[in-house]
């Protein structure tokens, strides 16, 4: 009985290890931790960008947290002080200021822990191994011409900023006017910063509106502006005649196209741009050195006659 | 009485702290700040276009040999003759070649070219095709992206300045000229007739001879 039970014991043993060798392992058995700092969870885009951050680190075999600064320059600071005292192998950063947290990745740097940012610039070339950033300029000068053609080059607009102290708002803004300003017949009313913000848009509309009655057209820095902003101009009743243009591709913008409330959004590719910098980081650990200091990712200008392709699945 | 007179002074001193430890600035300084201070677009754009973009046409592909590779072996042209930034479909081509007018519209010259239709562009001169068609701008070599892209804008407005103008005085349905210029094509919708190029040089034939 005692043999009968040995070998029993033997056979499941072995069964147990031809089973375990059989699971799918990640990539490449990699044990370290990663992680992945975000300017705010607060806006779905960023819980897209911050998730599929984490989950294609830890498809790759490592540990990875994420950590909400909450657009807060201090608490961001202070994620870094953990990081660093925790020893993690790599950040995934998603940066609050363009200027404000190059200090903090230095420090990273100097303590050995590389960061690689993504979507949000630092206004570094050596601070971060390499920055993953949606090609905001280029995709702005898209939209441009697409609104200059919308207005057929005359009419009275106004602009909605997102965060003054996040290069994105600037290269989205510049890359506009360097088409638009070019029309001497499109004349921009007022230029009023939101934050990136919802709700802060639709605040900004109303009065903007309140002030300005004979408005054409609205440009916004998001999606989530874009959506505020439609909200006041509906609420005002002058749906049918203020034109509204946005940036990020978020899933309502894209729907409102279909349905002809927004007239083009620019789309961005968060989950691309997250799960490269996870294989970039991966990649620093496993020794690679040779990075380019900015790597830009495409955008797509989104109208009604294309957004058939981009409509979501559900 | 005298209670009131300490609570209002009380806010009136913090109100006074507040308004100090806050920066205030005007929207438009603080664009004003956006680059980087040492960048000057303009002079960066000069350089390039007086220093580099001859060489950069002398080695510019034959417009007609592009558009039969474009339609014919797209991967292996956009392999060796194209150039792309980042994680991207859109690739950049430095192009030349010689033509007819065939006739002058309000964005630009429609040109004949052995049986190739191109529209050299006159009007919505905008985007990355010079700076990264040519080759010659590295994108290490900018704190940001603003300075980077500011220099697409200075190069754009060069040949607002230096080309167009020219080219509206003087062309005419049926003159010949010779052009080279930038040409931006998506990997998804390869779309080659009429096919548009951002003019960087055009010569008429009457002052070649």
């Amino acid at each position: 009985m005692k043999h009968i039970l040995g070998n029993t014991a033997i056979v499941c043993c072995l069964v147990i290890s031809v089973l375990t060798a059989c699971r799918p392992k990640p990539d490449t058995g990699s044990s370290g931790k990663m992680a992945v700092v975000i300017s705010t969870l607060n806006n779905p885009w960023f819980v897209v960008l911050a998730e599929s951050a984490a989950e294609r680190a830890r498809e790759l075999g490592y540990e990875a947290n994420i950590f909400d600064s909450q657009n807060n320059s201090a608490k961001e600071a202070e994620h870094f002080d953990n990081i660093i005292a925790m020893e993690y192998d790599a950040i995934l950063f998603n940066p609050t200021d363009a200027d404000g947290s190059v200090l903090n990745v230095k420090r990273a740097r100097d303590a050995g822990i590389p960061t690689f940012c993504m979507d949000r610039e630092i206004n570094s070339r050596d601070a971060a191994v390499t920055q993953l950033l949606s090609d905001n300029f280029t995709g702005c000068v898209k939209l441009g011409q697409y609104f200059v053609r919308q207005m057929q080059k005359s009419g009275n607009y106004v602009e909605i900023l997102g965060l003054v102290g996040d290069n994105n708002t600037w290269n989205r803004s510049n890359g506009f006017h360097s088409v638009v300003d070019e029309f001497p017949g499109l004349k921009m009313l007022a230029q009023q910063s939101a934050d990136f913000d919802r709700n802060k848009a639709m605040d900004v509309m109303e009065t903007i509106m309140q002030a300005n009655p004979d408005i054409d057209a609205v440009f916004c820095g998001n999606d989530a502006m874009a959506m505020g902003a439609y909200q006041a101009i509906r609420a005002a009743g002058k749906a049918d005649h203020i034109k509204v243009f946005g940036f990020d591709g978020a899933r309502d913008a894209v729907l409102g196209i279909a349905e002809g409330k927004i007239e083009a959004t620019v789309m961005q590719f968060p989950v691309l741009m997250s799960r490269t910098s996870a294989e970039l980081a991966h990649e620093y650990i496993q020794g690679k050195r040779d990075f380019s200091s900015k790597t830009p990712v495409e955008v797509i200008l989104i109208t009604p006659e294309n957004v058939k392709a981009y409509l979501p699945e559900d | 009485m005298k209670r009131t007179f300490k609570y209002i002074f009380g806010i009136a001193a913090l109100l006074v702290l507040l308004i100090l430890s806050l920066d205030i600035r005007k929207l438009d300084k603080h664009l004003a700040a956006q680059t980087s201070d040492t960048f000057d677009a303009g002079e960066y754009a000069a350089r390039v276009w007086e220093q580099e973009i001859p060489g950069v046409i002398l080695e510019a592909s034959e417009i007609g040999y592009l558009v039969d590779m474009l339609s014919n072996e797209p991967e292996s042209i956009f392999e060796t003759r194209g150039r792309k930034l980042g994680i991207s479909s859109t690739w950049y081509f430095m192009v030349r070649g010689s033509g007819i007018i065939d006739s002058v519209e309000e964005e630009y010259l429609l040109v004949r070219v052995d049986g190739i239709q191109v529209e050299l562009a006159t009007a919505f001169i905008f985007g990355n095709a010079i700076r990264d068609g040519s080759g010659v701008v590295d994108i290490d070599e900018f704190v940001n992206m603003t300075d980077f892209n500011n220099v697409s804008i200075a190069l754009n407005q060069r040949v607002k300045e230096e080309v167009i103008p020219e080219l509206l005085k003087v062309a005419r349905p049926g003159m010949n000229l010779e052009f080279a210029g930038a040409v931006e094509i998506s990997e998804e919708h390869i779309k080659t007739n009429p096919i548009r190029v951002i003019p960087v040089s055009v010569i008429f034939a009457d002052a070649i001879q």
